[in-house]
């Protein structure tokens, strides 16, 4: 085997998204700090957090639509920044604001983009289009924001991609339409065996089509683990005031009381233990649901 | 027998209007740059007439000075005050109790001010009182109107002065000044005044949101698509074009992987759209035929001076290539500018580009800039033909034709630099475009002042016209260095769909 068989065998092998020691600012201010995050092919990767932590920025530098501050990203195990022309066509991407092209109809937008992607599937587009009752013929700028969402989403699928990024593709859409999209991402990661990484801030979509979660909180990620792990591996750990003392540091969320006593979320070891705090008289560990335990550090 | 009332409180009434209102509403009614300009060109107008009004004796000092105030209020009320009505909009809309009252009335105490401040003056001068409150309420009123009524409406304002110079021409119609004009005057103010006030209720109570129809308020568009930055009704105008002539609109012939300019067109959008040629012409005609207007006007405008048709047509073709290419090389170096600033603030454009197989990312920085630059410089050297046909026909001497190509060749630049530093991601500040737009303006007045004045003479002597000559070479200069700057920047950048400025 040559080279760059070798290399292109490596390539279609390696993580499909990868952020190595990502940051960024904002005019100085920070809101990616050095995120290191590893997507496994074949998952579906939900990524939570509170308006502004990041989530969106997070995904852009991941795809190299910026520039990072600092670290690097890879797609297929390409620098995101120069991506080959056979990694974006493994590649789809739905940004939080579909608002591309809006001079053409959602038809000459697709017949203008099918020319670039060799495996665009003309057949599920016609059939989406006519099931989510979406018009061809009508101008995108026309479209109502969760239509525009659903056009996009179609557009993003159409090329068969490997890797999909979602930036809260649920945002604009009514309960029906966000069944049918988790229904979609279900059945391309279940069927096609698709990537997908998507951000959302309601649990519930997570809970329902997302293999893994990741916490970014502040530009930071807090937590990244398997969803069904979250119940089993993170808790919250209550001590009354007298034995506030005995919080353990570095948890990922504390909270004082105003009778003194302190809630901290804290995490199993590796040989499933807690903290040793959690044995302390009037010491008391509640299991969290994955809502609680997005509030409970996002707050 | 009694009946139960149910016991619901009283409705609150709407705070009364405060004094403060008079200082603090403004703010609300315009962007701080929009204050700020406004308000310096009002200072600078209204200070210039003040002066002129001095140093300028007897009555004509006086008109000569209410016509600089009267420019500076119209460019307050067209810029800045005429937004009081989208703060009473606003404020209905959103149900914040005595915002549209209060805006109103504080509308009403700076048009009653502004127009009577002059008249104060007078009175101190023993001047002609009526005079001096009479045009400065007509400014008023005038670019009020011109903001509020319907853009069908107010498009003939421009017209407006050519067509008072073919009355005063061909006519006699009185002067600006003359006491015979001002029966007029009066009947023109109460017009504007009720069709103020007419459409100031009408916009109020709207409930429509498509601001980009004709029937619309210039105000409505004006506002929300420039100063706002709102460009989405201006693409949704564009699309609303493209429906009624979706069948010609677009022309994808020969898209592909190989052809990356024309796909980078079609992301530009607006007139960069890759089209049929019968769309085209169209398109152009469209465009072209509202200019036609000024056949009519200019042979109106000549009405006793021109002679005999060949003369009438020679002002025509003049005036035509002059318009032409000096106007329409303005407003394609801005509106390239700004669409192309437009579409590098749009993340999901440049995410599709960015992420579209075919974009050869060694080749797409010249391909980008290619796209964006390549059809307006075509359009900048016919418009630049057109300027160097009408000043040639006028005044075909040497000077006069460097002067037209310097023009042509700065605003090229400028263009230039504009949108490769856009797509170089670096941003262009406010107060360097103003200083630049100045700059251009001051230098081509002067220029062409100064040519003018010496035309059957020498000409401006050395020291003058050196200092012009180097003038323009900086102003072609200056924005081409940065121009080449932008570009070798942009080469560095991994690749050109990065969005521009800290974003």
């Amino acid at each position: 085997m040559n080279a760059d068989a070798r290399d292109a065998v490596a390539a279609r092998s390696a993580a499909p998204l990868i952020a190595s020691g990502l940051g960024h600012r904002y005019e100085g201010k920070p809101v990616l700090d050095h995120v290191d995050l590893t997507l496994e092919p074949g998952s579906v990767l939900g990524l939570i957090g509170r308006n502004g932590a990041g989530k969106s920025t997070l995904i852009r530098a991941l795809l190299g639509l910026l520039e990072p501050s600092s670290g690097s990203a890879f797609v297929f195990g390409e620098p995101a920044l120069k991506l080959s022309d056979r990694a974006k066509e493994r590649l789809g991407y739905v940004p939080q604001q579909p608002d591309a092209l809006a001079w053409l109809t959602a038809a000459q937008m697709f017949d203008y983009l099918s020319r670039f992607y060799p495996s665009w599937d003309h057949r599920f587009v016609d059939a989406t289009m006519q099931r989510w009752h979406l018009a061809p013929d009508k101008v995108l700028a026309k479209l109502s924001p969760g239509e525009r969402q659903r056009v996009d989403l179609i557009r993003a699928l159409a090329p068969q991609p490997e890797l999909l990024v979602l930036d809260e593709p649920a945002a604009a859409l009514d309960p029906v339409a966000r069944r049918d999209l988790l229904r979609e991402i279900a059945l391309r990661a279940g069927e096609a065996g698709t990537t997908v990484l998507f951000s959302t801030h309601i649990v519930s979509d997570l809970e329902r089509v997302a293999s893994d979660i990741a916490f970014l909180h502040d530009g930071r990620l807090l937590l990244h683990c398997a969803v069904d792990d979250t119940k089993e591996r993170y808790a919250r750990l209550w001590l009354p005031a007298k034995v506030a003392y005995a919080a353990p540091a570095g948890c990922l969320s504390r909270h004082r009381h105003d009778d003194g006593s302190v809630s901290v979320i804290v995490e199993r070891a590796h040989d499933g233990s807690w903290p040793e705090a959690a044995a302390l008289a009037g010491a008391r560990i509640d299991a969290l649901g994955l809502e609680d335990l997005f509030v409970e550090i996002a707050e | 027998m009694a009946t139960l009332q149910p016991s619901l409180p009283a409705p609150a009434r709407p705070p009364r209007p405060h004094a403060a209102d008079i200082l603090r509403l403004p703010r609300y009614a315009g962007s701080a740059t929009t204050r700020w300009v406004a308000g310096a060109l009002f200072v600078l107008l209204a200070g210039g007439g003040l002066a002129l009004g001095d140093v300028i004796p007897g009555a004509k000092g006086e008109q000569v000075g209410l016509l600089f105030y009267c420019l500076g209020v119209g460019f307050m009320w067209w810029m800045w005050l005429s937004g009081l009505l989208l703060l009473a909009r606003d404020g209905r809309r959103l149900g914040v109790p005595g915002v549209a009252r209060a805006s109103a009335l504080v509308t009403l105490a700076y048009a009653v001010a502004m127009a009577a401040a002059p008249g104060l003056l007078v009175i101190a001068t023993h001047g002609d009182v009526a005079e001096a409150f009479l045009y400065p309420a007509l400014a008023v009123a005038a670019s009020l109107a011109w903001m509020l009524l319907p853009r069908w409406v107010a498009m003939w304002f421009g017209f407006l002065p050519a067509i008072y110079i073919g009355l005063h021409n061909g006519f006699g119609a009185p002067s600006p000044f003359d006491p015979r004009l001002r029966p007029w005057a009066w009947f023109a103010l109460v017009a504007l005044v009720a069709a103020d006030v007419m459409r100031w209720r009408r916009l109020l109570a709207s409930e429509d949101n498509d601001d980009s129809r004709w029937s619309g308020a210039m105000l409505l568009q004006v506002r929300r698509n420039v100063i706002n930055r709102d460009w989405w009704s201006i693409d949704r105008n564009w699309a609303w074009r493209g429906r009624r002539h979706r069948r010609l609109h677009t022309d994808f012939h020969g898209i592909d992987r190989g052809h990356s300019e024309r796909t980078i067109r079609v992301m530009l959008g607006g007139w960069y759209l890759p089209q049929t040629w019968r769309n085209r012409a169209i398109s152009l005609s469209r465009a072209l035929l509202p200019m036609l207007l000024f056949v009519p006007l200019l042979l109106f405008m000549n009405l006793r001076h021109t002679r005999t048709p060949l003369q009438i047509w020679h002002v025509i073709g003049v005036g035509g290539g002059l318009w032409v290419g000096a106007f329409g090389s303005l407003m394609l170096a801005g509106g390239v500018g700004s669409l192309v600033a437009r579409r590098w603030g749009e993340h999901a454009n440049l995410a599709l580009l960015a992420l579209l197989p075919g974009m050869d990312a060694t080749a797409s920085a010249r391909n980008v800039a290619g796209a964006a630059l390549r059809g307006p410089t075509v359009s900048f050297i016919a418009l630049w033909l057109c300027l160097l046909l009408g000043t040639g026909l006028t005044v075909p001497t040497a000077p006069t034709l460097l002067l037209a190509t310097a023009f042509e060749l700065t605003l090229g630049a400028l263009m230039a630099m504009a949108v490769l530093r856009t797509i170089a991601g670096q941003s262009t500040g406010l107060l360097a475009k103003v200083l630049l737009g100045i700059g251009l303006l001051v230098l081509a007045d002067a220029s062409f002042t100064l040519d003018l004045v010496g035309r059957g003479h020498r000409g401006p002597g050395f020291p003058i016209g050196a200092l012009l000559v180097l003038a323009w070479l900086a102003m072609i200069a200056w924005p081409a260095w940065q121009a080449a700057r932008a570009w070798r920047a942009l080469q560095r950048r991994p690749h050109p769909f990065l969005p521009s400025g800290a974003q």
